[in-house]
């Protein structure tokens, strides 16, 4: 029986493969709608400085120092927050790449780095900007190194954490008088150094930082990263690919619609579908097998597309699991749509003519043209009506919109249902042409 | 061997068979004649388990009705259209039909198969490309390709050239001899003398008579005035001769 089903999709899929017309509009058609609209409504992205957002939440000279060079530096561009719920706010809108937390006790820790101290952010970022991301904890690193040779430079600082390493040197018990008066000469060394360092760049009119650059301190990290993913809510796409991408996938999955209506209407009107039955299958495995077909060639229709946008317009999906996952039950319910505008009509022209027109409406009304977003309040309560628009929400969540897991299973459970509800609706058809066989 | 009894199918008001009972024997050719509207495409649909008779019974004996898929892999038919996929080539059609039969696929038994009805060197190119008389011999073709112990053929020959014609006689008798059941409807008089071993002639959804040649013609097969006796003159004769819709 397996054989047999595997038989009939394979025979679809490469009659589909072999009409150019019905290969145009499943594949080329969704292409040109994603990319020529993409390109006309969107702004070629070029690359230039990193969005971040800065949240220094107990302040000091040193956290403001540590904002200061970040907001000085041309990789980056920097919003300053409030609070910590704000810049996370930015960033799940994808406002942000990243929000960079520099949290209470900054200062503290940033005093204590010559005894083992370091300063500690908190970095929470896009997952849709991984990479993004990695370049930024290198950045911070950059940041970090320059702010402690600034404190290595910096004379009073230098004195100060002397103050507290002798503090500490002559409360030790552990070390020996030698040991003492060794390590006690190293900081004196220091603090000579510092000044002599200080008076230098005052001659020079050099910035201390400037030659901080050219250290060999590899092993050592001044800053202490705890990085965080957040849970995506973009309220904005990162692109105009993210809308017409799914978009193009409307289409892909009209002519997938299409394509097996008329396949399905022409093995009526050609006697083939007769041969089919005549053979030794069931007419609920013949419709299965069509079906196996269909959802493939759905899958294969939007797994192009949205690696294309991902492998050409960096449109990395946040969760790729779930859009998997929002693509089966896609596909899954779109063909359950085309078995029902197949099971509706008796004649294979009925079908096919009435078939087009409906996937045309349902796909127009549904976002295919007009993006939901741009819609009209008016089109867009009509909207829902179309499986089309649920289609697009269910591929956005995990595409780029983010939201809860739950949120995004109810998406995609909206068009799961309306598949469930076309599968109904065609059960009752079919059972018509059984009782006309 | 085919058995059919009593078989009764309306569409609405239209008694479309009404009560036809017939046999075919194994190594056997029946043909089954009328006008058109007689009933002979709906009894054909039956007797390969494609539509639901109202009443009475279809039997393929030794393996039960054809509307269960078992018994059905014993039924070779092809159907009046040329129910055939012209984006696919020769050789991929009878293999998607051997797969679906539960038949060999191996390149030997389809190249046997294509060669059986003259078509093995133009194998490769799509069905769409071949004139109306190969594709009625592939059509053929597929019907012969899992070696069915019953075969029922809805005017195999219409619209071909003589040759293709021929060809595909020969082929049903050589099946017929080989120990197949064979059930052909047709309008040619012609084929149905030099093919047939019995003929049921069929109008109104009855069979109206039955029996060899022979007897058809010794019975129904005079002609007005004269002495001669021909088919058709029996088909006319028990159908008569005023124009169907």
């Amino acid at each position: 029986m397996i054989s047999q089903m595997f038989a009939i999709a394979l025979k679809d899929l490469r009659l589909l493969s072999r009409d150019r017309g019905a290969l145009f509009f499943t594949i080329v058609f969704p292409l040109i709608i994603a990319v020529l609209f993409g390109m006309v409504f969107g702004r070629v992205s070029t690359p230039g400085p990193l969005d971040v957002v800065v949240v220094v939440t107990e302040d000091g000279p040193l956290a403001r120092s540590f904002s200061a060079a970040l907001q000085a530096d041309s990789a980056l561009h920097v919003q300053v927050a409030a609070n910590k719920e704000s810049a996370v706010e930015i960033v799940r809108r994808g406002k942000a790449a990243a929000a960079i937390i520099l949290p209470d006790g900054f200062d503290a820790r940033a005093e204590a780095l010559f005894s083992g101290g370091s300063m500690p952010v908190d970095l929470l970022g896009d997952p849709s900007r991984a990479a993004e991301l990695g370049l930024l904890e290198g950045k911070l690193m950059e940041i970090g190194f320059r702010q402690f040779m600034l404190a290595v430079t910096d004379s009073e600082r230098l004195a100060r954490q002397s103050t507290d390493i002798n503090r500490q040197l002559e409360n030790d018990k552990t070390l020996s008088s030698e040991e003492r008066s060794a390590i006690t000469k190293l900081f004196s060394g220091a603090e000579e150094l510092a000044v002599a360092r200080k008076a230098d760049d005052v001659k020079q009119g050099a910035n201390g930082a400037q030659s901080a650059k050219s250290g060999g301190m590899t092993e050592f990290r001044p800053v202490r990263i705890r990085s965080e993913m957040l849970a995506q809510n973009k309220a904005d796409p990162p692109s105009t690919y993210a809308v017409t991408f799914p978009q193009g996938v409307v289409w892909g999955l009209a002519g997938c619609v299409m394509t097996f209506v008329t396949t399905l209407a022409n093995e009526r009107a050609q006697g083939t579908l007769a041969r089919l039955r005549a053979a030794p299958l069931s007419m609920h495995l013949i419709l299965a097998s069509k079906g196996m077909a269909c959802v493939t060639s759905s899958m294969i229709m939007q797994g192009l597309l949205l690696a294309l946008a991902w492998s050409v317009f960096d449109l990395r999906p946040l969760n790729l699991a779930m859009l998997i996952f929002a693509m089966l039950v896609i596909a899954i319910s779109f063909t359950a749509l085309a078995m029902m505008i197949a099971a509706l009509f008796r004649s294979g022209g009925g079908t096919d003519g009435a078939g087009r027109a409906l996937i045309l409406v349902l796909a127009i009304v549904g976002g295919g043209s007009i993006p939901l977003v741009f819609m009209p309040p008016i089109l867009r309560s009509i909207s829902v009506v179309s499986p089309f628009r649920w289609a697009i929400s269910a591929l956005e969540g995990p595409l780029w919109r983010g939201g809860s897991l739950a949120d995004q299973f109810a998406a995609i459970g909206s068009i799961a249902l309306v598949g469930l509800a076309c599968a109904v609706i065609s059960l009752g058809g079919m059972a018509r042409w059984r009782r006309g066989m | 061997m085919l058995i059919l009894r009593d078989l009764r199918r309306s569409f609405g008001s239209l008694q479309a068979v009404d009560g036809v009972s017939l046999h075919v024997d194994r190594a056997e050719v029946v043909g089954l004649l009328g006008p058109n509207g007689a009933g002979k495409s709906t009894t054909v649909a039956m007797a390969t388990g494609l539509l639901r008779p109202d009443s009475g019974e279809v039997e393929i004996v030794g393996f039960g009705e054809p509307m269960r898929a078992s018994a059905r892999r014993h039924v070779g038919l092809a159907p009046q259209e040329l129910a055939l996929y012209e984006g696919l080539t020769a050789i991929e059609t009878l293999v998607f039909f051997a797969r679906l039969y539960g038949a060999s696929v191996h390149r030997d038994a389809i190249h046997a198969g294509l060669e059986e009805v003259g078509l093995a060197s133009r194998g490769k190119d799509r069905v769409g490309t071949y004139s109306g008389g190969m594709k009625r011999r592939l059509n053929l073709a597929v019907a012969l390709i899992h070696k069915p112990s019953v075969l029922v053929l809805d005017e195999p020959t219409a619209g071909v050239d003589p040759q293709s014609r021929a060809h595909v006689r020969e082929i049903i008798r050589q099946r017929a001899e080989a120990g197949c059941a064979v059930l052909v409807t047709t309008h040619d008089m012609e084929e149905a003398e030099k093919i047939c071993d019995r003929i049921a002639v069929m109008d109104q959804g009855k069979i109206r008579a039955h029996g060899t040649l022979s007897q058809l013609l010794t019975a129904h097969g005079s002609v007005q005035g004269t002495s001669a006796r021909s088919l058709e003159e029996v088909l006319l004769n028990l159908t008569g001769r005023s124009l169907r819709e």
